[in-house]
């Protein structure tokens, strides 16, 4: 009787999860007799996004979505690229996140209002439409990039929102306001020169709130500030005068409305994921600025930092007595104390489905990072874990996968073979990492059912496709017939060089 | 019924009423009685960090680990009783203070409560030099009768003040302590609506502050009636004391508030039907532990937290020693 539960209670989210592709992607299941294929993915697996932007920010709605076209037909498929797409064009559309959506959205409405005096000439909203920091809107043109070889979608401003399907807002909001739905579908069209549609895909366009709210709010109270966001904004500046820069930010106006805010920490702290190698300082982008009557610095003292944002924050939050003694002594492991945990889990693929491995084991906890010195070029590539090693100087408790074994068969390495997986290539030097095995931290088998739908579909086109004991569809690309026409439909362990 | 069975009767009745009482009594200590969770799951889940090579991994986390274990009643078995041993004589530093991990240097006041309480769990305090221990905690002493976190880090607060306390009284060091002064330190987190926060002045009360100031002030023998009051009355406004209001409950606040109350000769007030309703919400079935907020995934310290809550209610059997 546990049994038939158990099998019903897995048929039931089977269905749940194929009802949801069904709403993103219609077409998906006659794509088996296209010549070409898609397959698309976010770059990290998750982004984070605030909830209010009017005190300062520390993440803006900024996703990118990433694509590989196949054609499909000769023994091995051909790449589409720019130089060989004969007009080809890969679009995008973000499914739950509309233009209506989002402009009436409590929060998101606060990024429109604020969003200009955080990047002056950045316009939110244009022509009705809601667009990204990079150019980018929740629909729109891929571009191809030649280096990374695959169609980009930079900075869509994806946002999570409530759908009111509960199995879908899964996510806590921290303001007390409904769940909302973190796990976005985002669809990926391949269309000819005449506009018909010829391959397309859906993928998981994760973004979500972190969990700094849920802290700051009673760090507030207990302080004697409002438990809002404009009470945890007013207190934060003030522990931020406490620190060596003697800046209580809530005290800088920026535009002159007579309010403190709103900052954008990236002014003085240079911010690689801003996609900046410095920081500009706030003359430089508010020459006009005023300090607010009261504050005990002057614009003397605002200068710009040596320590980049990413370097400051992690380092001030694994260090700082209070926030040990009082709030969490075990914060360095404890990752989703601030990036996203609060029932959406940023770390969810085969990793943490077959292993005890904790992030802090690629990545190194927050004492090895700040030791190891991470943080002093933070975003760089150089400190990103790979398949065969965790992050510059963490030496993890696990074994990596073996350089260049692959099942079973050993492959010389390259720089852009068995990398640092979100960029680099394998197979013969075109597939992305990520386009067989899935996004980051969510690679396949993942252990959310809506992760695996993409790769299980694509791999379900196949006639017959068989698997080994103990693996299933929901597995990385491993059907060869998948893409080529003259190979085994049994899945198995291609060769990654 | 012959008079001789009717006597039998009565004194098997007798026998048995008396088992049945004293089963009763002990029935909110066993785990049986906790049925709402799966504490098969809860073990499983904690013992995941036996699979770890570099088991018990870090200060905090062998806490959570032989806490969690014992409260449930778990066998630890001698290798790895001595792996957490070991890992935490290795984190001792020169100066008699410990760190958090092998990638610390930084001792601190923090991190030595948690490594003689693990210690103490284990019935291992006597692993450390308990006069190194002694000196370090002397070290952190300021004027003002706090202490401080570490010697880097030097200025006093409640909580600080709190773990050094804790780690005086634990290695017989309460001399070291000029009572009056760390009490009248203390008291300065008081506040207008009674209870203690953590900030001098400013700000509001809470169960963590109450709880801590209230230990240390009943450690040093200077927990005075008006006090004891003032920090009841506030603890009765939260939602831990029996108050409806409609304050969602917190992890942290409410095992502080269990604590305090208990500090507090108050444990009557503990709302247990509240605290095990909480912790159903925070079970997270699929691998029997509990998350820290309603709705997020477990995680090892905030298992042992809600273990700790469990046991501070009756449902699990404390380990000693039970601060």
């Amino acid at each position: 009787m546990k049994s038939i539960k158990k099998k019903f209670i897995a048929l039931t989210a089977t269905l749940a999860a194929a009802a949801l592709v069904a709403t993103a992607a219609p077409l998906l299941a006659s794509q088996s007799a296209s010549t070409y294929k898609v397959i698309a993915w976010n770059d990290l697996g998750m982004h984070c996004a605030c909830p209010t932007f009017g005190g300062f920010l520390l993440l803006p709605p900024f996703n990118t979505v990433k694509a590989q076209v196949f054609k499909y037909g000769t023994n091995d498929p051909v790449l589409i690229t720019s130089a060989n797409a004969a007009g080809m064009t890969v679009t995008y559309s973000m499914v739950e996140n509309t233009d209506a959506i989002l402009q009436a959205d409590p929060y998101f409405s606060q990024w429109i209002s604020y969003s200009p005096k955080l990047f002056p000439g950045f316009a939110p909203v244009v022509g009705g439409k809601v667009m990204g920091l990079a150019g980018n809107g929740i629909a729109g043109t891929m571009t191809y990039d030649s280096t990374l070889l695959d169609w980009t979608a930079v900075g869509i401003p994806a946002y999570p929102v409530t759908t009111g399907d509960p199995t879908k807002d899964i996510m806590i909001d921290p303001l007390g306001g409904p769940n909302r739905d973190p796990f976005l579908t985002t669809n990926v069209y391949v269309k000819d020169s005449t506009g018909k549609i010829v391959a397309q895909t859906s993928t998981v366009t994760p973004v979500a709130f972190g969990g700094c709210c849920s802290c700051h709010l009673k760090l507030a109270a207990a302080n004697g500030y409002p438990s809002t966001p404009a009470g945890s904004f007013a207190y934060l500046g003030k522990m931020h005068g406490q620190n060596s820069s003697k800046i209580d930010i809530s005290m800088i106006d920026p535009d002159g409305d007579g309010v403190g805010g709103p900052i954008r920490c990236s002014w003085c702290h240079w911010d690689p994921a801003m996609g900046e190698n410095a920081a500009p300082g706030l003359a430089a982008v508010w020459p006009n600025y005023t300090i607010l009557p009261g504050a005990t610095f002057t614009k003397a003292d605002v200068k710009v930092s040596q320590y980049s944002f990413s370097d400051v924050l992690h380092r001030f939050h694994t260090q700082d007595p209070l926030v040990l003694s009082t709030y969490d002594p075990n914060i360095a492991n404890n990752c989703y104390d601030c990036h996203p945990g609060n029932n959406v889990n940023c770390y969810r693929g085969s990793h943490k489905v077959k292993t005890a491995i904790w992030c802090v084991d690629c990545h190194g906890n927050l004492n090895q990072r700040v030791a190891a010195g991470q943080l002093t070029q933070p975003w760089k590539t150089s400190t990103l874990p790979s398949c065969t090693s965790p992050a510059l100087g963490i030496k993890s408790a696990f074994a990596c996968h073996a350089t260049s074994v692959v099942g079973g068969t050993t492959y010389p390495a390259t720089p852009t073979l068995f990398g640092k997986f979100i960029n680099s290539r394998g197979h013969k030097g075109s597939p992305k990492c990520q386009t067989c095995h899935g996004e980051a931290h969510a690679e396949a088998p993942s252990s959310m059912t809506l992760d695996n739908v993409q790769l299980s579909t694509q791999q379900g086109t196949v006639a017959g496709a068989t698997y080994p004991t103990g693996k299933n569809s929901t597995y990385a690309l491993g059907v060869c017939k998948f893409c080529h026409p003259n190979k085994t439909s049994t899945w198995g362990v291609p060769p990654h060089m | 019924m012959p008079k001789i069975c009717r006597s039998l009767f009565i004194v098997l009745s007798l026998v048995m009423l008396c088992a049945a009482t004293a089963l009763a009594k002990e029935k909110p200590r066993s785990i049986e009685a906790a049925s709402d969770f799966d504490f098969a799951k809860t073990k499983a889940y904690m013992r995941e960090m036996e699979t770890r090579p570099d088991f018990p991994v870090s200060m905090v986390l062998a806490n959570d680990y032989v806490y969690s274990l014992l409260a449930m009643e778990d066998n630890i078995d001698a290798d790895r009783q001595n792996a957490v041993i070991a890992c935490i004589e290795s984190l001792q530093q020169k100066n008699g203070g410990f760190v958090a991990d092998k990638a610390n240097k930084n001792a601190s006041i923090l991190y030595t409560d948690f490594a003689l309480e693990t210690l103490g769990l284990l019935n291992a305090t006597n692993a450390v030099d308990a006069g190194k221990v002694k000196s370090f905690v002397a070290s952190l002493k300021n004027p003002d009768g706090g202490f401080g976190f570490s010697q880097e880090k030097r200025g006093s607060s409640l909580a600080t003040t709190y773990y050094a306390v804790r780690v005086l009284k634990t290695v017989g060091g309460l001399d070291l302590v000029d009572k009056a002064k760390t009490a009248e330190y203390v008291k300065g987190f008081d506040k207008k609506a009674g209870g203690f926060g953590p900030v001098k002045g400013v700000g509001v009360a809470d169960a963590q502050s109450t709880y801590m100031a209230a230990y240390v002030l009943n450690a040093l023998g200077m927990l005075d009636d008006t006090t004891r009051k003032n920090a009841v009355r506030f603890l009765k406004t939260t939602p831990y004391a029996g108050n409806k209001s409609k304050e969602q409950p917190d992890l942290d606040e409410l095992l502080y508030a269990i604590r305090a109350l208990k500090e507090l000769k108050a444990a009557e007030m503990i709302d247990r039907k509240l605290a095990n309703a909480f912790m159903q919400k925070l079970y997270v079935k699929a691998n029997g532990g509990f998350g820290p907020l309603e709705g997020y995934g477990s995680t090892p310290d905030s298992t042992t937290t809600g273990l700790r809550i469990l046991a501070g209610i009756g449902k699990l059997k404390a380990p000693a020693p039970d601060y």
